[in-house]
């Protein structure tokens, strides 16, 4: 062995140091080496483990943001602007609007009474989980304009059968307009139609008007609204 | 979840505390550029030792000095190996650690967005009803059968609170609610449920103003009317005030504001007598549903 320590005559091992050869020995005496491979393989099929748990949960999270959002989804058919109320008379614009909020028809209401109300007819699709709720505004009165002498407005937004405030420019394809038109016909079957709960279907005829408490106020407009289940609301 | 929180703060600490010294070592002994800046620190060293009493260059010393840098490098090879074996194992372990932490934190999102789906699609029912026709004399009138239902905050389950009949004329009823939703980010969190209360049957023969009040302004509402056994907390008589601040609130803008009331406003659903039982629920997102 030379000073350095490089043992001269191992000429088939030449860079092999004698440090090398120890740590190399007590490794293999110790059964280290099997201890750190069994360690770092430990390490390995952990890593493996949460990655596949972390990806679980985040598949879990963006499905229930995604749920979350639908839930609170919802979709402004129509708006009231209330242009007056004086002796007992309220006057108001209805607006239709369609799914990408332009208003496809308007009509300026003067009737007796100091609240508004919009009869709605409303279908709900669901299938699994999910479903769909189609509002179609039927009918006009007031709080003291009785149902039955209510004015119809279905002729204000419907056209050849198919209502407007469900006209999507970016999807106007025969099925959809054919889909619409059915589920709009069978919304209005007869007049008087029982309220239907199927598991996959549900019509319901609801009239929604402002607070019993606080009366609408002149010059503010409300919105009402469908969710995704089928109930209304007005903003 | 809780005991998820101590942990995770735990780990975090603990990222926090070794991130700085993972980084740096990392960069130095992992990266291309840690190695190049190692190596111009050594030439430094070296270029500075070679320097000779006058502090003037000497070229023989710097060949001096280099090779035995070398050579100890050389010799200590097997250090430096186990070294940065150990270095990336470590390096290993501590982006385990981060990832455990991560996956708690999923883990803890996940079960809040569980909980705010749930509070989102929580419904309560408020009412059933069951219509029919009947011969008042000879008139044709409509029989209304209302059961009431309030939520007991004791059982956690919307109970029977009341009963009524009606007789009203006409074809088809309408019954008539008002809705309070409130805020979102309190409907979420489950601070509070959406409150709905029957308030006026009516048809199509006889006006909203005209029909038949099912709330009257200074009691209780069935709907919210409880046994003093089902009030959580709160006497009988803070419970009715408390009940009637909530109503009262929706015709006091700030009130409202206040109590995160969102909207306010009534709907009716129009039934046509099958003799059939509907029941109605207020839903998380607002408004009420029908089954």
């Amino acid at each position: 062995m030379n000073g350095y320590g490089i043992r001269g005559n191992e000429r088939s091992r030449p860079f092999i140091t004698n440090e090398i050869i120890g740590v190399e020995v007590y490794m293999k005496k110790s059964g280290s080496i099997e201890k750190f491979l069994l360690v770092l393989f430990f390490l390995a099929s952990a890593a493996v483990f949460i990655y596949l748990l972390n990806q679980s949960f985040l598949i879990r999270k963006i499905n229930l943001e995604k749920a979350i959002s639908y839930v609170k989804s919802k979709y402004t058919f129509a708006k009231i602007r209330v242009t007056s109320k004086k002796e007992n008379t309220i006057s108001f614009v209805l607006y239709i609007l369609n799914q990408e909020g332009k208003t496809v028809a308007e009509q300026d209401f003067n009737m007796q009474g100091e609240e508004f109300f919009i009869g709605v007819k409303v279908l709900v699709l669901k299938k699994g989980d999910s479903s769909k709720a189609f509002a179609f505004p039927y009918s006009i009165y007031t709080d003291e304009i009785k149902p039955a002498d209510a004015i119809n407005i279905t002729n204000l937004y419907v056209k050849s059968g198919f209502p407007l405030n469900y006209y999507n420019s970016s999807g106007m394809d025969r099925d959809y307009i054919f889909t619409i038109k059915e589920i709009f016909k069978k919304s209005f079957g007869e007049e008087n139609f029982p309220m239907i709960r199927g598991a996959g279907l549900v019509i319901m005829d609801v009239s929604l008007h402002q607070s019993i408490f606080k009366t609408s106020t002149e010059g503010r407009t409300y919105e009402a609204i469908v969710h995704p289940n089928g109930s209304l609301e007005v903003e | 979840m809780e005991s998820l929180k101590i942990l995770q703060g735990l780990l975090d600490g603990f990222l926090k505390l070794a991130g700085p010294l993972f980084q740096v070592a990392r960069f130095l002994f992992l990266t291309v550029w840690g190695w190049i800046l190692i190596g111009i620190s050594i030439f430094i060293i070296i270029w500075n030792n070679s320097l000779n009493r006058d502090g003037q260059f000497s070229p023989l010393r710097f060949f001096g000095n280099t090779i035995q840098g070398l050579f100890q490098f050389y010799f200590s090879i097997a250090s430096v190996i186990i070294s940065l074996i150990l270095l990336i194992v470590l390096s290993f372990v501590y982006n385990l650690v981060g990832e455990v932490s991560k996956g708690i934190s999923l883990y803890r999102e996940v079960k809040m967005l569980e909980a705010t789906l749930k509070n989102l699609k929580a419904e309560r029912k408020i009412m059933e009803l069951r219509s029919e026709y009947v011969l008042s004399g000879e008139v044709k009138m409509i029989k209304v059968m209302i059961q009431y239902y309030a939520y007991s905050p004791i059982q956690d389950k919307d109970i029977p609170s009341g009963c009524e009949e009606h007789l009203i004329s006409g074809r088809k009823i309408y019954a008539g609610f008002g809705v309070i939703n409130f805020d979102y980010s309190l409907i979420e969190k489950g601070e509070t449920k959406n409150v709905a209360f029957p308030d006026r049957l009516y048809s199509d023969s006889i006006s909203y103003e005209r029909g038949i009040r099912l709330i009257s302004g200074e009691d209780v509402p069935y709907t919210f009317r409880l046994d003093e056994n089902d009030i959580l907390l709160l006497s009988p008589d803070d419970y009715k005030t408390q009940i009637q601040r909530i109503m009262g609130a929706v015709t006091n803008k700030s009130e409202a504001k206040r109590l995160g009331v969102r909207t306010f406003y009534g709907e009716a659903f129009a039934i046509v007598p099958s003799g059939k039982v509907y029941t109605f629920y207020s839903t998380g997102t607002g408004g009420i549903v029908v089954r």
